[in-house]
């Protein structure tokens, strides 16, 4: 027994790279998302250069990023011309296809938007030319901006509609599959168990773009609805369509840990609960469906929180009038860091405050997760 | 009004078999509604995937429009190199990420499974974070740490990331395994002479083998199926399979595609049928991954 204290502490040990790894790449990211979402880039200019007469100017590579009807924040940045940085520092719409630019030397200008991808510039004289000096100022800007905003609050709210009715479905097809496949013999239920499971070796891209195939105006169930002889629906770029996808993606999330659940439950509990007088439904509901409750909440959290930030399959399903949050932020992320932050410490908030409402009667923490691991 | 009819077409079957498939399970009407319930979710399940495999066989270039049989596609195949590239990559990326976070995972869920009560709950909870954080979260904060540390987007950004979200899964198979074992053994083993490494290796490994095998699978089929957190952290250059599937669906997908998800998709069941039938006992875990 000598050497065992010893070697308890080196055992102990074991887990101090971890550790390191731990905080350098699973809190620290975490940490600098809420840090710059607080933050906003300060441009300091110091370089001038006096820029050539010229009728018009087209300014490339300038990214829009769709919310600043009112704030005078998102268009003021860096962009390009012949290789040379030209910098905005001011605007303000004038009307919803020009903006009136202010440069820094005093100088307006008007800018006019062509198919969202260019801006063309006009009587820009000696525009100034400046190196960007960075740096950074703590502000609330990122998130009043968001919450101001007709359009991202639409993109938010609709995220959470459709993440929602996903999860509402998930749960009512997914319990009664769980608890049929948990009535079943053990052999059987087993196999039927893994051919559930069969469909997510396939890249979900796939199985999302399969679905579009069959939903399409000329797809397979418009073709079958045709030869039936009832009319084509339109259900493709609906939110539907975005929804009934999420459901077939996220399904299984919400049938294995329910399944898992219910095959735990002690039999004598449901015997005893028959030979007391209670019918089938009364068992289910007095019985059976308050023992399910760790699954069920596990299984909801499992299918929210992915729901809420899928964007790939809103892309695909939904076109551009279904966008949610998550293809709000991967839009928004290359242009400004800051915003995109900010959306996603808003999302990280919901989702707290979900798993919290949900899983906050059993905070049992070796069972967060446990449920499909 | 298109939402009414989605609604409506769901939830009457589901409404009128609740009330079938929970009655006396001896009366025959809910034996039928059981099994035809589980039908329907069953071909909910595979229809894409039908839809799917049937079309890598058309020999148009539709994935929608059925033109006729072929196996143009899986010829087309062998011979598209951004998709082989595609795939080694995702291999090449699955296959390190797995056995870096598992020999890594195992070795520290050894180390928290030791530490005193507080920090090691501190630990878990910290461990817990990736895997209820929603993914684009982590791609995206991933994001920002390499901007911040200079470390530039290919394979060694790509590989760390699916490192940082494998490695959870890994600890947390091997957890309840470490709990399960049985300590008298090890300390068995001691008494008898052994090394504390040599009781680690012969006595420790042994015993939660079946958690780092499940934990190796889950991050395999975790770094092999991940999409979001690759698409922020590979970088212009690197591509694995499902960003390749991801840039095709706006430039339109090929039945190459689904040709090659057929070829892995049998692989899967081939695999998936061996293990079941020679180690029954293990199907629990491959269920889970």
């Amino acid at each position: 027994m000598k050497p065992l204290p010893k070697f308890r502490l080196t055992r102990t040990a074991f887990a101090y790279p971890y550790l390191v790894f731990a905080i350098i790449f699973l809190v620290a990211p975490l940490i600098l998302v809420i840090f710059y979402s607080f933050t906003r880039q300060i441009d300091n200019y110091s370089v001038y250069k006096n820029f050539e007469n010229s009728p018009e100017i087209i300014i490339d590579n300038l990214d829009f990023i769709g919310y600043d009807e009112d704030s005078s924040l998102s268009r003021i940045g860096t962009y390009y011309y012949d290789g040379e940085k030209l910098t905005i520092v001011n605007y303000r719409p004038k009307h919803p296809e020009t903006y009136r630019v202010f440069f820094e030397d005093g100088k307006i200008s008007n800018i006019e938007e062509y198919d969202g991808e260019e801006l063309i510039a006009q009587d820009l004289d000696n525009v100034k030319f400046l190196n960007k000096l960075t740096g950074f100022y703590f502000t609330i800007d990122n998130f009043v901006r968001f919450f101001n905003n007709g359009d991202s609050m639409k993109v938010f709210l609709r995220s959470i509609y459709i993440a929602f009715m996903s999860t509402v479905f998930c749960l009512l097809i997914g319990f009664p599959t769980a608890y049929v496949l948990s009535k079943m013999k053990e052999r059987t239920r087993n196999i039927v168990s893994v051919m559930f499971l069969l469909p997510m070796w396939i890249n979900f891209l796939l199985r999302t773009y399969a679905w579009r195939t069959l939903v399409e105006k000329t797809g397979i169930i418009n073709t079958i609805l045709g030869s039936v002889g009832l009319p084509a629906q339109n259900l493709m770029y609906t939110q539907g369509a975005v929804i009934l996808v999420m459901v077939y993606d996220f399904l299984p999330f919400m049938i294995l840990p329910i399944y898992n659940t219910l095959i735990k439950i002690d039999r004598s509990l449901i015997e005893a609960s028959y030979d007391l007088g209670a019918n089938h439904y009364r068992t289910l509901f007095r019985v059976i469906f308050p023992l399910a409750i760790p699954g069920i909440s596990s299984g909801i959290t499992m299918t929210f929180v992915p729901a809420i930030t899928a964007f790939a399959i809103s892309k695909i399903m939904g076109g551009t009038q279904c966008a949610t949050i998550g293809e709000e932020i991967e839009r928004v992320f290359n242009n400004d860091m800051w915003f995109g932050s900010a959306m996603s410490v808003i999302i990280m908030v919901l989702m707290l405050a979900s798993m919290f409402l949900i899983s906050g009667k059993d905070s049992d923490s070796d069972n967060i997760g446990g449920g499909l691991i | 009004m298109t939402d009414l009819i989605y609604i409506a077409v769901i939830a009457v079957p589901v409404i009128i078999s609740l009330i079938l498939l929970f009655g006396n399970p001896k009366r025959k009407s809910t034996k039928i509604s059981r099994l035809v319930y589980l039908t329907i979710v069953f071909i909910f399940t595979y229809l894409p995937i039908i839809v799917l495999v049937i079309f890598s066989f058309n020999s148009g270039r539709s994935t929608g429009v059925w033109e006729g049989f072929s196996f143009k596609w899986y010829e087309e195949l062998l011979n598209d190199d951004r998709i082989k590239s595609a795939l080694l990559t995702t291999v090449i990326v699955a296959l390190s990420s797995a056995v870096i976070s598992t020999v890594f995972g195992t070795v520290s869920a050894i180390g928290i499974f030791y530490m005193k009560k507080i920090p090691k709950s501190i630990v878990m909870n910290v461990t817990n974070i990736p895997i209820l954080n929603a993914d684009i979260i982590t791609g995206v904060s991933l994001l920002l740490l390499y901007n911040i540390l200079g470390i530039p987007l290919g394979y060694a950004s790509l590989i760390i990331a699916h490192i940082s979200f494998n490695i959870p899964y890994v600890i947390l198979s091997v957890m309840p395994k470490l709990k399960q074992m049985d300590n008298n053994i090890y300390e068995a083993a001691l008494d008898l002479g052994a090394t504390p490494t040599k009781a680690l290796v012969n006595v420790i490994v042994p015993q939660i083998m079946p958690g780092i095998v499940s934990g190796f699978l889950l991050s395999l089929t975790m770094s092999m199926d991940d999409f979001v957190i690759s698409l922020f952290t590979s970088g212009p250059v690197v591509s694995t399979l499902s960003l390749e599937i991801y840039s095709m669906t706006k430039r339109g997908i090929t039945p190459e595609i689904n040709a090659l998800s057929t070829i892995i998709f049998v692989i899967v069941i081939i695999v998936l049928v061996i293990t079941n039938i020679k180690d029954p006992q293990s199907n629990g875990k491959k269920q889970r991954a």
